[in-house]
């Protein structure tokens, strides 16, 4: 048993109490007791004791939300990180799913779920408490719940179906309004303004009758639900005052006392609520079911952990016919060495291509054919991710001071380390006028840091793990000229004898490289 | 109430008025017959029990047809009123917000062009969320109307069991909304930091993915994913504070309705079935007093969307039509393309042609008055220039000086 449904029952005996605390005061004014105090407590009590129940249902519904909303989040969480940085359009719509589709499925968790679990057994409940006083009473309302689901069977096939075209006739409405909005200024550069705003008017009025329509049948599983519900409150009201008056159609073995009528009386009420609540939900589920189907589609595996490739000695890598996959476009082939040991800059016009190689030595561009071998061995499967020293066009940034943010690099580093590579990035200048130096305490985006700070904060971080095989994408891309040229002398000079493939625009910095190839 | 949003909600409700009045009235049967089937039941099944023990004299002389056929009575109008109301109430909501999406479309046009041409899908998407916001709000209305019809109902069935309870159970009601009004500023500042929260999830991400290679390079996914679901826990519990408002309001009418039903008991001097009215008719209030105190935080959960709109509202169209006067065919057009300009002339065609990035389409939409950008167009000699607004780039960019050319 959750916490949701211990809550719920405890809500539905917070009804029982209620109940029996007025055929308490019934009991208590007939042998002629002037202030039924006891009554009236047992009253308060239930109400207390329902807010409670209440209070804690919502408040397990909401960590079963957290909880379930984590679980589906990490996996594509983890899955957007290793996507090519490069696809923008299908990563900013994933970006979407992994933020507010998985927020979507909130209410279908948090309430939903508790309250058709709750559907089942807070009824019986309530029937059971009755049975103790009426058993006939208790009857009654257990046979309306087979009308009652006969009816919402049929209802529920038309209403189903309504209720999804509702959801579309609904979308269709905003939708037009959205679709006219964009396209504003077309609108506005043929002056159709007005024939549009016409055609808009006649548009919106014809899906809302059209709308309404639809809804006729939509609500009409509302209409069963609230009829039985009033239906089962009259039919034990009449039974319970003939059985009272003596006058019933029909013989019944049992002869009711006014306390016990009461009691099942005001318990009636109580048998249908559960199910009013999970209609009231019903919206939450088809939100969260769209959601989660949008989610599953996804389709994102089982992440295999591989432990990072060990890089011993600088490498060679070789790139032979090397075409990458954009997914929209291909480019390539692209064929040239890097050689151990030594710095090669690779040059080419804007959009050729060049950091998608380098992405792509981590696994974060997809090769659609050719191969790229290092030290005449192809690439390890999951790419050099955990065995390069990296700084690309953005730098990864986490909520804590600047120091913490370069040790990303080498969680190991001393102190005296960090200073230096910090000193390596020309981040030393820029650190004296901070307060707080190294320590100055960033936030997840680096709100403060200028660009060329982050790009620092990067650099220092490959200069700090030193790896033999250094990969830059325009590392000098936010510097200016001349502390562009300073710090790369400074890295290069540092990163002596490892292998350096750096992409770069800059004419001074290819110089300084031993070695240039040009895409093209 | 005469902000322009309230102004134009208010004319487009003007033709639907009625529709939106039969709604309310539905919606006051609805918790009328709701109210008074509970309390008409206690009351039948006190008095039949009362006629039971006196004996079969008794019992010819109650007429206990009557009642147990308006009980049946109420079980139905009950239904069909709340079908009605829903039915009527969602009509009008959604033929007033056909005419206000017209209404809000045409203070869109007469905005600034330059402004609403370029704004992103998300402006849109946002402008859509509030006029749905609004609709809710709208269908909501009559709804609230009846609990509030439902709630006089119940003021009057327990003044005739306890004239005490009534007036208890008036100031308390008066009491939980005023309370629910200060518990709903903090609800909105709940709502607010979810979705706050949830705006800085999707930033960070965008920022991270573009960052993948630090995360590969240096082995970064755990400790990033880890701060990803960190900003979303922040808001779960933005949103768990959200929902205890809402479980207090709920429970704070439920704790009145009872309160007062406790005080029906304890002071009531009426006959033993008008104590039982007025005493269901109370615990039946409770549900009607969470309604009305729910309504009443809606609008405040929706301020910042509903201020939104307004802005948008305000913005009148001019008298005349807002299109650039300008003569139906020039007699020359200058567009400033390489380092120089070129001049075109009736029947000229040109194509322009540069590398991605360089301004073409800046360019076109520029000279269609789609963006003000301070290019050196010349219509007729007469510089393409939007009256009343500063300049946001310094010229045109280098790429559009250097790279652009006219072959």
């Amino acid at each position: 048993m959750t916490r949701s449904m211990l809550a719920w029952l405890t809500d539905a005996f917070g009804a029982i109490l209620f109940a029996s605390g007025l055929a308490l005061f019934t009991t208590q004014k007939i042998q002629g007791q002037i202030v039924p105090v006891t009554a009236a407590g047992v009253i308060i009590v239930s109400a207390a004791l329902r807010m409670f129940a209440q209070s804690m249902a919502a408040a397990s519904g909401e960590s079963r939300a957290a909880q379930a909303k984590a679980a589906l989040r990490a996996p594509i969480v983890a899955w957007l990180f290793r996507q090519p940085p490069a696809r923008h359009v299908m990563l900013g719509e994933a970006i979407a799913d992994a933020s507010d589709r998985v927020e979507d499925v909130h209410y279908y968790h948090a309430r939903f779920q508790p309250l058709r679990r709750a559907a089942v057994i807070a009824p019986l409940m309530i029937a059971a408490a009755a049975a103790v006083a009426s058993p006939i009473a208790a009857g009654i309302l257990i046979a309306t719940l087979f009308p009652f689901a006969l009816g919402m069977a049929l209802a529920g096939m038309a209403a189903g179906k309504a209720g999804r075209e509702q959801l579309d006739a609904l979308s269709r409405l905003s939708g037009l309004f959205v679709d006219r909005v964009r396209a504003l200024p077309v609108i506005l550069g043929f002056g159709a303004q007005d024939r549009i705003v016409r055609q808009l008017s006649h548009s919106t009025n014809e899906v809302a009758e059209r709308t309404v329509r639809v809804l006729r049948v939509a609500f009409a599983s509302g209409a069963i639900l609230e009829f039985f519900a009033a239906l089962s409150v009259a039919l034990v009201a009449v039974y319970c005052g003939f059985n009272l008056l003596g006058l019933l159609p029909f013989p019944v073995p049992e002869t009711l006392t006014l306390t016990q009528a009461l009691f099942v009386l005001a318990l009636a009420p109580e048998f249908y609520l559960p199910f009013r609540r999970l209609a009231a939900a019903y919206h939450d589920r088809q939100i969260g079911e769209a959601a989660m189907q949008r989610l599953a589609e996804l389709n994102i595996g089982p992440q295999v952990q591989v432990p990072p490739p060990d890089l011993l000695a600088p490498p060679m890598l070789r790139f032979c016919d090397v075409v990458i996959d954009h997914g929209d476009r291909q480019i390539g082939p692209f064929s040239f060495d890097v050689p151990a040991g030594r710095t090669t800059a690779l040059l080419g016009p804007t959009g050729i291509g060049k950091s998608s190689l380098l992405h792509a030595l981590l696994k974060l561009a997809d090769v659609a054919s050719g191969a790229i071998m290092l030290d005449g061995q192809p690439l390890p499967t999951a790419g050099l991710g955990g065995a390069v020293s990296w700084a690309g066009q953005a730098t990864a940034l986490l909520p804590g001071s600047i120091a913490d943010n370069i040790a990303l690099g080498d969680p190991a580093a001393s102190r005296s380390d960090l200073t230096k590579a910090a000193d390596l990035a020309g981040l030393a200048s820029m650190l004296a006028d901070r307060a707080g130096g190294l320590d100055a305490h960033l936030d997840a985006q680096g709100g403060g840091l200028s660009g060329g700070e982050r790009r620092r904060i990067g650099l220092a971080r490959a200069a700090l793990r030193n790896a033999p095989l250094w990969l830059l994408d325009e590392p000098t891309a936010d510097l200016d000229a001349e502390s562009a040229r300073a710090v790369m002398d400074r890295l290069l000079s540092h990163a002596r004898g490892r292998t350096i493939l750096l992409v770069t625009h800059s004419a001074s910095l290819a110089a300084l490289c031993d070695r240039t190839e040009m895409l093209a | 109430m005469n902000d322009p949003l309230s102004l134009l909600v208010r004319d487009a409700r003007l033709p639907h008025r009625s529709l939106f009045l039969q709604a309310g009235i539905l919606a006051a049967a609805a918790s009328i017959a709701a109210i008074a089937l509970l309390a008409l039941s206690g009351w039948f099944i006190v008095r039949a029990a009362m006629a039971g023990l006196a004996g079969s004299v008794a019992v010819q002389s109650f007429n206990y047809l009557l009642p147990s056929a308006m009980i049946r009575l109420l079980a139905i109008v009950r239904t069909a009123a709340r079908y009605g109301e829903r039915l009527s109430g969602h009509q009008a909501a959604l033929r007033t917000l056909a005419d206000l999406r017209v209404r809000l479309f045409k203070s869109l046009i007469a905005a600034d062009v330059a402004a609403t041409g370029r704004s992103s899908g998300d402006s849109s998407t946002q402008l859509i969320h509030d006029v749905a916001a609004l609709e809710e709000q709208m269908v909501r209305a009559p709804t609230l109307a009846g609990a509030g019809a439902g709630l006089a109902l119940v003021l009057l069935l327990v003044f005739m069991a306890a004239p005490l309870a009534a007036l208890i159970a008036f100031i308390a009601s008066a009491l939980s909304m005023l309370l629910a009004d200060r518990l709903a500023r903090s609800a909105a500042l709940a709502q607010d930091g979810a979705e706050r929260a949830l705006a800085q999830l999707r930033r960070e991400l965008t920022e991270q993915v573009a960052a993948a290679g630090d995360i590969a390079a240096y082995g970064l996914a755990d400790r990033m994913c880890e701060r990803t679901m960190a900003v979303a826990r922040d808001g779960d519990a933005h949103r768990l504070r959200l929902v205890r408002v809402e479980v207090l309001i709920n429970g704070l009418a439920n704790l009145t309705a009872a309160a007062v039903v406790a005080v029906v008991l304890l002071t009531s001097s009426a006959t033993l079935p008008t104590i039982i009215l007025g005493a269901l008719a109370a615990a039946g209030g409770g549900e009607l007093l969470a309604t009305v105190l729910r309504g009443r935080m809606v609008p405040v959960l929706r301020a910042a969307g509903t201020v939104r709109l307004s802005a948008i509202a305000a913005k009148q169209a001019p008298p005349d039509s807002n299109t650039p006067k300008t003569s139906p065919s020039p007699a020359s057009i200058i567009l400033p393309l390489g380092e120089g300009s070129v001049t075109l002339r009736p029947g000229d065609r040109i194509a322009i042609i540069g590398p991605s990035g360089s301004g073409k389409t800046r360019l076109l939409e520029t000279l269609a008055g789609w963006r003000d950008d301070a290019l050196a167009i010349a219509i007729d000699d007469a510089p393409l220039r939007r009256p009343g607004r500063g300049h946001r780039g310094g010229g045109p960019p280098a790429a559009c000086r250097t790279r652009l050319r006219c072959r």
